[in-house]
């Protein structure tokens, strides 16, 4: 479903990120660890393009991204989240979510010859972002301002933003990060039931616990380059990945 | 009498100020652009109105409502070209670039005097319905059509800030990756909103010449845009009526200390403390508002669209009364 081939990306003199290729398969949940400075993000920013890599291809859904722009890709269904949720700090939930999918409102004489398509195109999408809301066990918060939300809580706003937007395959940047186990459960449990509804994941995060847990393939980055690659259980026992995270082997 | 005219004279450069107040709140308020250029599009709509209007061979002699449709449409495409060159930048680079473009035009429009007359100007120009209110009592009638535009300019307004392009707006100015990576055109909605509000300036533009009935160079200095802005700080940026009541307020104040008394000898240096006093003014109101007099209100989007959703029952429940919910009464 999404193929990288020998992507690399240098800031100046700094290689961030070498020769790396990799793969997702429809229905993966395929994982992205490694230290601090490896690289994650700036594959993740290539990717999604808001950073255009210096050497090698991106496919998706057996097409070329590398030249669209990341709006375009995001029409292809290729989202991706950020390491820090703020998502709309002065917007409601609901302003949040009903503000993703495209809207013949946005226009500025739309507001004002169209009012009555209007309100029916803002009905569909409030009923879609209830329903997302309710799953997520956001519904009650749906009026509060999103800067009002505990980390955790802006880390499932996140999530459903991307769902407004009917993805085909989810980025996740660090989704397990300052969230706390009962938190993390549920995520877990909304990744999962996700993927059970044919999600696909590319999911980067320091937590490897949750990494082993959910990921059927798991690629292991340091300093810019694909230090081992396999499932859980061959990452855990993989000498090159411990010696990375924990100096020693 | 004399004093109803003096009101209304303070009436109408309020609601002018006001006016470019609302203009700028659409992109700097609810956009979020650091817009320093807005003194620029009011000297081009003022300017064009005047030379499409005024007697050859200065001008094209055309009706008055020629010159303000074609004063509308050159800001419209001045703004356009100015966006399209800076509106890649972010802040502080948008903020300068968009102060320089408008001193070129004031520079431009003190020196090419075959085209403005230079620093002297166009004089005695004519103004809407004055041949039929003779005399003192055409500001009386001139600040109520000064009123009226507000009124329209406000309601238009509130209403691109209510709707889903209202939302959208702010959803740029909030957070401008997230909203790019969620698949938005984040330039193109820049741009058309840029240009709408440069029109809405240039529009007030001859609203300006009428009230002056001069037009020069040194009207249009960046005083203006530090003006406006510092109206849209003290009523509240993002809410147009704390626009509208914060241009008043400045102007109201700034006219009425023409009344303070003060010894002849120090009037000249107690001049100059009349700027002293919007300064005062602003660090007070940043200080112990730092909202503005009217905080940006939160409404409900469930409430704007009155949507509803009969799915379950439930509690009114969230912040405060804005957010009490519509649900399934």
């Amino acid at each position: 479903m999404l193929q990288v081939k020998g992507l690399s990306k240098n800031f100046g003199g700094v290689q961030a990120v070498k020769n790396v290729t990799l793969e997702v398969n429809k229905g993966e949940i395929v994982g992205l660890i490694g230290p601090n400075g490896a690289g994650k993000t700036t594959l993740f920013n290539m990717i999604s393009l808001f950073l255009t890599s210096n050497s090698g291809e991106i496919s998706f859904l057996e097409e070329k991204i590398d030249i669209a722009t990341p709006e375009a890709v995001v029409g292809k269904g290729l989202l991706r989240t950020f390491q820090t949720p703020v998502g709309f700090p002065k917007l409601s939930l609901l302003e949040n979510l009903m503000v993703v999918p495209p809207n013949e409102g946005e226009g500025i004489f739309s507001i004002f010859f169209k009012k009555k398509k209007i309100t029916r195109i803002e009905q569909d999408h409030y009923d879609k972002v209830c329903g997302l809301l309710r799953q997520f066990n956001l519904y009650e918060k749906r009026n509060e301002l999103a800067e009002n939300l505990s980390a955790a809580e802006l880390k499932l706003l996140e999530l459903c933003r991307q769902l407004m937007a009917n993805p085909k395959i989810m980025l996740l940047d660090e989704p397990a990060s300052g969230v706390n186990p009962i938190m993390l459960e549920k995520m877990v449990q909304h990744i999962l039931r996700l993927r059970s509804e044919g999600m696909t994941f590319l999911v980067i995060d320091h937590n490897l616990g949750f990494i082993y847990r959910i990921c059927d393939r798991i690629y292991c980055l340091a300093n810019g380059e694909l230090i081992a690659s396999g499932t859980p259980e061959e990452i855990s026992n993989n000498e090159k990945v411990k010696s990375v995270y924990l100096g020693a082997s | 009498m004399e004093i109803l005219v003096f009101i209304s004279g303070i009436i109408a450069l309020g609601g002018i100020y006001a006016m470019l107040a609302v203009a700028l709140n659409v992109n700097g308020g609810i956009l979020g652009l650091w817009d320093l250029g807005i003194v620029g599009y009011f000297a081009v709509g003022a300017y064009s109105y005047t030379l499409l209007t005024i007697e050859a061979p200065e001008g094209l002699g055309l009706p008055m409502i020629a010159g303000v449709i074609g004063s509308v449409i050159i800001t419209g495409l001045l703004s356009l070209f100015i966006g399209y060159i800076s509106l890649r930048l972010q802040s502080e680079y948008l903020l300068i670039t968009t102060f320089a473009f408008a001193e070129i035009i004031r520079i431009v429009a003190g020196n090419e005097e075959w085209l403005t007359n230079g620093n002297i100007g166009f004089f005695g120009l004519d103004k809407p319905f004055q041949e039929f209110i003779p005399g003192a009592n055409y500001m009386l009638f001139f600040s109520g059509l000064v009123l009226l535009t507000l009124a329209i300019f406000y309601i238009f307004a509130q209403r691109l800030a209510d709707s889903p392009m209202g939302r959208y707006m702010r959803a740029i100015r909030e957070n401008e990756i997230v909203t790019q990576s969620i698949g938005k055109k984040i330039y193109t909605t820049k741009l058309k909103v840029f240009v709408l509000s440069s029109c809405m300036v240039g529009l007030v533009g001859c609203f300006y010449v009428w009230y002056m009935s001069i037009i020069a160079p040194n009207m249009f200095t960046s005083a203006i845009t530090f003006t406006v802005w510092t109206a849209l700080v003290l009523g509240g940026i993002g809410n147009n009526r704390g626009a509208v009541i914060g241009a008043f307020v400045l102007i109201l104040v700034q006219e009425a200390t023409r009344f303070i008394p003060v010894p002849a000898e120090y009037s000249v240096v107690l001049a100059g403390l009349r700027q002293f006093i919007s300064g005062m003014m602003l660090i007070l109101v940043l200080r112990f508002l730092p909202q503005g007099l009217i905080a940006e209100k939160f409404k409900s989007v469930e409430k704007l669209f009155k949507f509803h959703d009969n799915s379950i029952i439930l509690e009114p429940k969230g912040v405060g009364k804005n957010a009490a919910s519509q649900g399934a009464e």
